[in-house]
């Protein structure tokens, strides 16, 4: 009960609503990884067979399971969403990092690199790399992560300049701290739980682009996550027959769900970090 | 009677801030509300025009000629029409992207005021070519004149002014001030700075811990002659005089947060007069003459002493800094500002050096220079014989580490989750100075620092402690290298008034046992008169006045200095 209490003070209703969601789907792919081998992939049940006993949401036009395909493709999304969160954070925290401390010339060339960066348009560049690079599922995340850097870059380079410019990291260069030791001892616990949001948004983006490239027939057709199985609703026209109940609202529901859930706790733990949100909350 | 308060009471909570304060505004009377920070001053002020958080409740009475403002939820008509404030920190809340004029006409449109903004502006003594101003356009001193005029726009009959110098440089403190007392209506003015505003009250109320201490008319301070309640002793004594003559003492301990339960005179604690009788029983305010005051032992011959800084002669020793034609300008896109234009300073061993100055004057670029932040454009830097601008990297670091630094703000300088044992050690982990030695240093710089060197008080987090303890834990911290040099970046300028004379006794305690060598930069004249041995005057980077206490407070040669020195006299 305290523990509740505890992780309530710290997110807040919502914050806490996101993390159940959440944990729900990691609860469900975890299962999906523990299916057996060909879950999703194998002919087990009719084409276009409706719900029924064994086939909680029936099977698709060349008869695989569609609740098993779900299940399967909740594990891509997440390990998908993760591995590009980690990866762009790592890239941010360096970057912005480099441009918030280096000397003026670096600064200025991050940051005008940034500036390109940004105007480019993130989903269709997305699209033209996977459609030239391939689909396989490491280089879609290579593509991601070095497509949604340039933003929590900016974000963790100003945390660094506002770090920098605090009293008690001024009075440690005076007397004689290096550079890693200002960073480690004076600025980690201004910057480091600014990662935390970064890390969420990223992995929310990361999870809609996806499935978007899978939706527009760009991904990997072999592997069934929430995209495909969008993608075969699309191509079959499944939206003109009943059967969108139970084929195509299930995995649009769960990307939903899945990004709500992730942008719910990444709202919620940067009201409670970023000071200038703190402030206008409490007035 | 314009204003009339009877039993006002601000509660936050159970505890109230203002705890039953009678106190009247005459017609056209000027009353200064005085009391360290924390005393309740603000809230009382709030309180009259409603402009408390919702979780306070005031009980009581303040009838403004016949309207009653206390506990009130309409103001329509009241506010800015009847009472106005110049809110604390008004001159930066000016818009930025309207003309003075613009912001003037809104007010008088709101208000239905029957000026024009240039009458307005008038009235504050400025030209009414600033009408066309924006506020980035004006001085500080202008900001606040025009955030006056903004207050005016409603006719009020009575204006509130909550700590209407603070943020200005001395010379315009006094000048807002006059112009305040010039302007023919009643005020109550809140602030903390009682000598300042003894020449233009007519009466001050003392405020303490939320009660009122007393009310007495300014003339009977300004001369000193009568006996006072012994916390208005206090804060006169800790305001720093430009006189070496008049001693500067400070009062001990420290104003009782609002959560604590207090009995008795509340001053007790911390009063050189305290009985019994005054820890059981709570003095009321009784009349004793023209003034109010609320002590026991009023009616008595005892008169309170408080701690004074000791006074030191300077015998020239060994120079241990010394810095020769400093050059620094900073470049911007639009344009260049000359921070040091050819500035010299030499400091000897167990001398305390004051550097005064206004801000933007150079003096911070000038502590930084010294302190290896800024690389000067020109010039050197020689700290125990060693030539500091021309060192990069670890040299540069193993440098820094004989110097150490007191930042200006005690509240952003100490490592909130650090706990004072490693906030005092931070120097020595990074000098790498062996774990074995650690302990015993940062017990000796503790003590020295004026500190208790308990393990209890080495386990406490900043936030556990008053802001002049904040600040000593600085100076503990800034003591464990073995530096040769101290510098006091405005140490004491965020201080209560009551600790300033500690915080400058301790510097001179240090400097006389260690032979430190201490820059005591500050932007207030007094306090550099009362506790340096020696003063430089900078002013737009070039040094306008240079030579030892005494010289300076008496026969300043430069008329700069001598407005200063006018306008710490009051």
């Amino acid at each position: 009960m305290t523990a509740l209490r505890r992780a309530h003070g710290l997110l807040g209703t919502p914050g806490l609503i996101g993390a159940a969601i959440l944990t729900a789907v990691v609860g469900v792919a975890v299962y999906g990884f523990l299916l057996p081998e060909g879950a999703g992939h194998a002919r087990v049940g009719t084409p276009y067979a409706p719900p029924g006993p064994g086939l909680p949401l029936g099977a698709d036009d060349l008869g695989r399971d569609l609740f098993e395909q779900l299940v399967v493709g909740a594990g891509t999304s997440l390990s998908l969403g993760f591995l590009v969160a980690v990866a762009t954070t790592v890239i941010a925290a360096v970057v912005g990092g480099a441009a918030g401390i280096g000397p003026r010339w670096m600064s200025a060339t991050i940051m005008r690199g940034i500036d390109i960066m940004l105007i480019l348009p993130e989903l269709i560049l997305f699209i033209l790399a996977a459609a030239f690079l391939g689909q396989a599922f490491g280089i879609r995340v290579a593509i991601l992560a070095l497509i949604l850097w340039p933003v929590p870059a900016r974000v963790l380079r100003a945390a660094v300049l506002t770090a920098w410019s605090r009293g008690h990291l001024e009075v440690a260069r005076a007397m004689g701290a290096p550079r890693w030791w200002l960073l480690v001892r004076h600025g980690s616990y201004l910057i480091g739980p600014l990662l935390i949001p970064v890390f969420v948004r990223t992995a929310m983006r990361a999870i809609l682009y996806d499935a978007t490239l899978s939706f527009l027939g760009l991904g990997d057709p072999t592997t069934p996550s929430w995209g495909t199985t969008l993608y075969w609703v699309q191509s079959n026209g499944v939206f003109l027959s009943e059967a969108w109940l139970w084929w195509a609202l299930p995995p649009g529901a769960a990307i939903t769900l899945t990004v709500l859930g992730l942008a719910l706790i990444g709202i919620a733990v940067e009201e409670r970090l970023n000071p200038a949100l703190k402030e206008a909350n409490s007035s | 009677m314009t204003l009339t308060m009877r039993d006002l009471t601000v509660s936050y909570g159970a505890r109230p801030a203002v705890d039953r304060v009678d106190l009247d505004v005459a017609e056209g009377e000027i009353v200064a509300l005085v009391g360290e920070s924390g005393c309740g001053k603000t809230s009382l002020a709030r309180a009259l025009l409603g402009l408390l958080p919702r979780n306070a409740v005031v009980t009581g009475s303040a009838l403004l000629a016949g309207e009653e403002l206390a506990g009130r939820r309409d103001w329509a008509g009241v506010r800015g029409k009847r009472i106005a404030i110049v809110p604390q920190g008004a001159m930066t809340g000016l818009s930025p992207v309207h003309r003075v004029g613009r912001q003037l006409t809104e007010m008088l449109t709101l208000h239905k005021g029957t000026a024009t903004p240039a009458d307005l502006l008038d009235r504050v003594g400025l030209p009414a070519s600033m009408l066309k101003c924006y506020p980035h356009e004006l001085s500080g001193g202008q900001r606040q004149r025009v955030a006056i005029a903004l207050s005016l726009a409603g006719e009020p009959r009575l204006l509130v002014a909550d700590e209407p110098t603070t943020g200005l440089d001395a010379i315009s403190q006094r000048h807002v001030l006059s112009l305040l007392a010039s302007l023919n209506i009643s005020l109550l003015i809140v602030s903390h700075d009682l000598t300042g505003l003894l020449p233009h009250a007519h009466r001050i109320a003392v405020m303490y811990a939320g009660r009122l201490a007393e009310v007495t008319p300014s003339a009977r301070l300004l001369h000193r002659q009568d006996k006072t309640h012994p916390y208005t002793n206090g804060l006169l004594t800790a305001t720093p005089a430009p006189d070496r003559d008049v001693p500067w003492g400070s009062i001990p301990g420290q104003a009782p947060a609002l959560d604590h339960t207090l009995t008795g005179c509340r001053f007790a604690p911390r009063c050189p007069l305290t009985t019994s009788r005054c820890v059981d029983e709570e003095p009321g305010l009784m009349p004793y003459g023209e003034s109010h005051v609320a002590c026991h032992r009023h009616d008595e011959d005892a008169l309170p002493t408080y701690p004074t800084v000791p006074r030191a002669d300077c015998a020239p020793q060994n120079i241990a800094v010394r810095a020769t034609g400093l050059r620094h300008t900073f470049r911007s896109r639009a344009r260049t500002t000359t921070a040091l234009a050819d500035v010299d300073l030499t400091i000897g061993a167990g001398e305390i050096h004051g550097l005064v100055g206004e801000s933007g004057s150079g003096k911070s670029t000038l502590a930084r220079v010294l302190l290896g932040l800024i690389r000067p454009a020109a010039g050197r830097v020689e700290i125990a014989g060693q030539e500091l601008t021309a060192q990069r990297g670890k040299a540069l670091r193993l440098l820094q580490q004989k110097i150490g630094f007191i930042h200006q703000d005690p509240y952003d300088s100490l490592h909130p989750g650090m706990r004072v044992g490693d906030l005092v050690a931070e120097p020595l982990a990074v000098s790498k100075t062996p774990a074995a030695e650690r302990g015993d240093r940062v017990h000796r710089a503790l003590r020295s620092a004026g500190l208790p060197d308990t393990p209890d008080f080495l386990r406490r987090h900043p936030g556990q402690l008053s802001g002049g303890q904040r600040q000593r834990v600085s100076i503990a911290r800034a003591l464990t290298g073995d530096p040769v040099l101290l510098i006091a970046d405005e140490a004491t300028s965020m201080l209560d008034v009551s600790t300033r004379a500690g915080i400058a006794t301790t510097l001179r305690t240090l400097a006389a046992e260690r032979g430190l060598a201490v820059l005591f930069v500050t932007h207030d004249l007094g306090e550099a008169i009362q506790s340096c041995d020696r003063i430089t005057v900078l002013r737009h980077g070039t040094v306008v006045e240079h030579g030892t206490c005494a010289d300076v407070a008496g026969s300043a040669t430069d008329p700069y200095t001598r407005q200063l020195l006018q306008a710490a006299k009051g």
